[in-house]
């Protein structure tokens, strides 16, 4: 619960620097399809929204919740799995002016599991998030552009951890 | 390409191949033999019984059934947890979550330490012993149980015993083997070990006797390794130590090549035999630990939980 009110704070701080940070500065808008991939599990449907408040020409505050959902079935009975997330950090690019460009993030968070098992009910946990990644930018004009990031998540929960990866593709926009 | 080099080039890609091929292949895990066993101590043990021993993936959870005080009647299950596998166990805590006043036995678990398998008498069920299946998210709350579900009048469960489950996954193939004793129609004799498998998302087969495993005497609470591989069986069949003129209680063990093969024939483990009972064997996930009950002399009074170990060798 302390790591999801940490990360909640740290969200609606970002959220709200986004704004101030916009009267000069550029913010950008992402939505995307993510797709999850832990050691023993994977989310085929998953949706990610990020905010990005430029700091300086390369540096962005970023804000993310994501949503991932996987449907399975354990011994006969239906089993739905969802992630959510939320998290703020800090985002490297190159600048506005390159048409193709790399850029690396890296976010900390919370997760939230929620298991659903026929017969046996919902359960869910908080764990705390880890997110370094990285990918390309590909700009259209000023205000569009596409994108493509691979993230390294780590989860860590009373002294347990897994690992993760996303693959995220989406649209960004930038909104100034 | 030069003609004269292509024979040459055939036999170094065929020699990687016959390389791959051998480095991709498993290898039969090879162990040592089985230390004297010892009973876990005062602080498992007591003056009532302990059987049915199950330990958790991560070693560090013992799960057994007690008709101990303190429990809802009957026999119940309870379980200690140590911090490390080389810790003492902490003392045992009655499983609220999973228990009757009914009796409830022989747990075990999958892999993954978030499903245990157990045999009860509660209600609900579809007569005698049954089959019962529970599940936890968080695998470090041993008391964090969902309220069980029975595993299917007419399926896994019958009118009759159904107990002892034992449960592997073959990661390869997805296919997942549930083994437990049963004394349905069918069967060489008493009670014998059946299987019902089921692949990745499925509901379990219907169940099948594993006749290469049993015997016109009863056999009873076995213990499958991780891999599949190996397999421990309770029995009073022939060759068991005897008890004044009739097989005792002994454990006996099989093996297989792959998951598909046949079972050996089991052999009887003389080295961790007695003439008194040793039975409900259960296995660490690597198969170096093993953990039975026995009422042999030296214990602290009915049936007591025992450890022995083996190394791995290769």
């Amino acid at each position: 619960m302390r790591t999801c009110c940490i990360s909640c704070v740290c969200l609606g701080m970002l959220c709200m620097m986004a704004p101030v940070a916009a009267q000069d500065k550029p913010v950008t808008v992402g939505i995307g399809y993510q797709f999850l991939a832990f050691d023993d599990s994977s989310f085929p449907l998953g949706l990610n929204l990020d905010v990005g408040a430029a700091l300086t020409e390369q540096f962005a505050l970023i804000g993310e919740v994501g949503w991932s959902r996987d449907a399975a079935r354990q011994f006969g009975l239906r089993d739905i799995t969802t992630a959510f997330h939320a998290g703020g950090g800090l985002r490297w690019s190159t600048g506005r002016d390159r048409r193709v460009g790399p850029f690396g993030q890296i976010v900390v968070g919370s997760e939230r599991d929620t298991v659903d098992i026929e017969e046996f009910g919902r359960d869910s946990q908080w764990k705390s998030l880890l997110q370094p990644g990285a990918g390309i930018v590909i700009r259209i004009n000023r205000r569009q552009a596409l994108f493509g990031q691979v993230d390294l998540r780590r989860v860590f929960h009373e002294g347990d951890r897994a690992n993760a990866v996303r693959f995220l593709i989406g649209a960004r926009f930038h909104i100034q | 390409m030069d003609a004269r080099k292509l024979p040459a080039l055939t036999a170094g890609i065929s020699a990687l191949i016959v390389l791959g091929l051998l480095a991709g292949s498993p290898t039969a895990q090879q162990f040592s033999s089985w230390s004297p066993p010892e009973n876990l101590g005062g602080v498992i043990n007591s003056a009532a019984t302990e059987q049915h021993p199950a330990l958790s993936p991560d070693g560090l959870s013992l799960v057994f059934s007690s008709d101990r005080p303190g429990g809802a009647g009957g026999f119940d299950l309870w379980v200690a947890r140590r911090a490390s596998t080389t810790s003492a166990w902490g003392s045992p805590v009655a499983i609220t979550a999973l228990n009757s006043s009914s009796s409830e036995f022989a747990p075990a678990f999958d892999p993954t330490g978030q499903w245990l398998f157990f045999g009860s008498e509660r209600d609900g069920g579809c007569g005698g012993r049954d089959l019962w299946l529970s599940y936890r998210s968080n695998k470090k709350d041993d008391l964090a149980w969902k309220p069980p579900i029975n595993l299917g009048c007419g399926r896994l469960s019958w009118t009759g015993f159904d107990d002892g489950p034992t449960y592997f996954r073959d990661d390869k193939t997805g296919v997942g083997v549930l083994f437990f004793i049963s004394d349905r129609p069918g069967g060489l004799g008493g009670r014998d070990v059946w299987s019902a498998s089921h692949r990745d998302g499925e509901a379990f087969s219907a169940p099948v006797n594993v006749s290469e495993l049993n015997s016109a005497a009863d056999d009873s609470r076995p213990a499958v390794r991780r891999d599949g591989l190996e397999f421990f069986v309770t029995s009073q069949r022939q060759g068991s130590v005897l008890s004044g003129t009739t097989p005792s209680s002994d454990l006996w063990t099989s093996s297989r090549s792959s998951t598909t093969a046949a079972w050996s024939t089991p052999v009887n483990l003389a080295s961790l035999n007695t003439s008194a009972t040793e039975a409900a064997p259960a296995l660490s996930a690597d198969g170096t630990v093993m953990v039975f009950h026995s009422n042999r002399p030296g214990g602290q009074g009915g049936l007591d939980l025992y450890v022995t170990t083996r190394t791995k060798v290769n």
